[in-house]
């Protein structure tokens, strides 16, 4: 323990105090309290502070494991895999004498102290707010990776193996109103100041989009009637061709009029960001459209026939979006390099509006009834086809792929190519894309070539590296003439085996 | 049978498999091998060694610990839930209950300095500072300049 720390006296005035047992038993007591204690019990008297703020944070790193949160070094993990081993290794002995058990736990009590707050305390700082949700995110960023993959896309192959980051992060989501949807609620309780809005409205999508529809159980009757809802929001927003133009890319993205990394923090009040507006806009992902990308799917999915549902069906659960956490990721026949962990078998669901009903969705002459909700109210439905794809990592043209400026220089660009055979399909098509790892975000982006038909595909993976939860995005033609092309949401994800070939042949939408 | 002297020199009697729930006396007798020599406990008085004796007895026979269980892995989550049994033994005055993990710590009897370790947390739990000097007979010592400081340092913990 650290030599500024008083041992404690012994003695022992009219009983024992719990200033006066011996220290290692004392932070022995301490293994068992809430952190928020800790902070009580060093405003007692100078010997408790003297142990609690001590020099050494051995009680905070066990305050932080046992809360418990995923140990910070295995985190580290995920960092250091992406250059060499060497550099990685390096570069882990580097971040591993910078972990700050302490800050980094008192930073999450904060965090659960603002986002649970009693719902009836309306009134919520802003910049607090955001604060809490920075570090929510920041703790679902450095979730530690999984150590065995997920058998299937929907399940788990342990119940021990879970990241105790994004068990927090769900538990705290759950029991706060950040989470509810729609977020006015959370709106009318902070400052209207425009960037702390926005910013926090785009890291709360992107944590609802990582839970979305995890603790719907769509057999209640009020989820049933939510679900409903949700999805109509959701058909409206993807088959909003408004969303789609090259500035977005065609995909789930959208332009912030500033730099994003620029907002000041919420910590620091000292309102810097005024001259960093009318910037040059920047393109970041809409997790709100990456959420309803993958609600509609979902939905559509769930009107399959039975024995579909159970081999199609992709999940919601958090853990999903661990690293490492896909089919086969851990696997030794992985070629280090493909650290996407792209190549074998995918299940891609894609679906889209007939051409006509998108048309007069988005540009019906009445125009009060464009993109009217209503259009999917009763028994719209829209095709879905799940398609099977087999891809293939491109070692050569992964290395003649050219380092983006603003891509993540230890995860170099991963190109593959691949087949792929849709239900209706008698042919099959080609793929190619890259994958490339941003500062938050990995981008995927594909072209399938069918007959003599391109289409073209951009999407995000929902979690960290090589993440069961899989990617969503949209797709689109290749080449674009106007706005107004066609567009539809797909989601994909690795899978642990190619579906039978019965399932391929037989299935009609 | 092991033969135990307390700091008040009173004798107790007691069964091998009881007394070696105290790792202490497990290695010492270890050590010494076959003996009907008695083990003398300086830093235990009679009336503690009682009570530590009665949770021995109770929990005869169950597995040692191996490991220290808060380093633990697959059971790191911080738990202060304490078994029934063991709440009603340590409902006991706060000066015995300290005894007990005083005693608990110098005898190596893990599962008990545990209990009443939790039992003081959950004591603590939730109170604010005045409240905790009060429940433990502590004199609060700090300076203003000092008191106004660390509640800075605890600003973090604020907001509940």
């Amino acid at each position: 323990m650290g030599s500024s720390t008083a041992v404690a006296s012994s003695s022992r005035t009219p009983y024992f105090s719990l200033a006066s047992v011996p220290q290692e038993l004392t932070e022995h007591i301490l293994k068992f309290c809430h952190p928020r204690d800790f902070a009580s019990l060093s405003e007692t008297c100078t010997t408790l502070r003297n142990i609690v703020y001590n020099e050494d944070d051995y009680i905070w790193r066990m305050a932080f494991l046992m809360y418990p949160f995923d140990d910070m070094r295995l985190s580290l993990d995920v960092e250091a895999v992406g250059g060499s081993a060497a550099k990685g290794s390096e570069l882990k002995d580097k971040m591993k004498t910078k972990l700050n058990w302490r800050k980094e736990l008192q930073r999450r009590v904060f965090a659960e102290g603002v986002l649970r707050r009693p719902s009836e305390d309306a009134k919520l700082d802003g910049r607090k707010l955001l604060k809490a949700i920075e570090i929510l995110n920041d703790a679902v960023d450095s979730a530690a990776p999984a150590a065995s993959s997920f058998i299937s896309a929907s399940s788990r192959p342990d119940d021990t193996d879970i990241s105790y980051n994004l068990a927090w992060a769900e538990d705290t989501l759950l029991h706060s109103k950040v989470f509810e949807a729609p977020p006015a609620s959370v709106m009318e309780m902070i400052d209207s100041d425009p960037i702390v809005e926005e910013k926090l409205e785009r890291l709360r999508s992107r944590l609802r989009c990582y839970l979305s529809l995890a603790h719907e159980t769509g057999i209640a009757r009020d989820s049933e009637e939510r679900l409903r809802r949700l999805r109509i929001a959701a058909r409206c927003f993807v088959y909003d061709l408004g969303h789609y133009c090259d500035q977005t890319r065609w995909g789930p993205y959208k332009l912030l009029s500033r730099p994003s990394n620029q907002v000041l923090s919420a910590a620091s009040g000292d309102g810097k960001y005024a001259n960093e507006v009318n910037k040059e806009p920047v393109l970041v992902v809409n997790w709100e459209h990456v959420e309803h990308v993958r609600n509609v799917v979902y939905m559509n999915l769930r009107e399959l026939p039975g024995y579909w549902r159970s081999s199609v069906v992709p999940t919601f659960d958090i853990q999903a979006t661990r690293p490492w956490s896909a089919p086969g990721y851990l696997s030794e026949t992985r070629n280090p390099r493909d650290w996407a962990g792209v190549e074998g078998v995918w299940r891609r669901v894609v679906c889209f509006m007939d051409y006509r009903d998108l048309f007069s969705f988005n540009y019906t002459s009445m125009q009060e009834m464009r993109l009217h909700p209503t259009y999917f109210d009763g028994d719209f439905s829209e095709a879905t086809r799940v398609v099977e794809a087999q891809f293939v990592f491109d070692e050569e043209a992964s290395l003649a792929t050219e380092l983006e400026e603003d891509d993540d220089p230890s995860y170099p660009p991963v190109a593959f190519s691949g087949l792929a055979r849709g239900v209706h399909l008698t042919r099959q098509s080609h793929v190619r894309g890259t994958i490339r790892k941003k500062k938050d975000y990995i981008r995927w982006s594909f072209i399938t070539t069918h007959d003599r038909s391109q289409w073209a595909a951009e999407g995000v993976q929902v979690g960290g590296v090589g993440s069961a939860m899989g990617v969503a995005g949209i797709w689109t033609v290749a080449v674009h003439e106007e706005e107004g092309d066609p567009a539809g949401p797909f989601w994909m994800w690795k899978a642990d085996q190619s579906l039978p070939e019965n399932m391929l042949v037989l299935h009609d939408s | 049978m092991v033969l135990l002297v307390t700091s008040d020199n009173e004798q107790f009697v007691v069964e091998k498999e009881v007394a070696e729930r105290s790792v202490l006396i497990k290695n010492m007798l270890e050590d010494v091998g076959e003996s009907d020599q008695p083990i003398p406990l300086p830093n235990v008085s009679s009336s503690v060694l009682k009570k530590v004796l009665e949770y021995c007895e109770h929990h005869r026979g169950e597995p040692l610990p191996t490991t220290d269980p808060t380093d633990n892995e697959d059971t790191r989550k911080r738990t202060t839930d304490i078994s029934e049994w063991d709440q009603k033994f340590i409902t006991v005055d706060q000066e015995m209950l300290f005894e007990i993990i005083l005693a608990a710590n110098y005898l190596d009897i893990k599962p008990l300095l545990d209990v009443g370790c939790k039992t003081v947390a959950n004591m603590i739990k939730g109170k604010t500072p005045e409240e905790i000097r009060k429940l433990f007979n502590i004199v609060n010592d700090f300076t203003p300049e000092e008191e106004a400081q660390i509640k800075k340092e605890n600003e973090w913990a604020e907001d509940r």
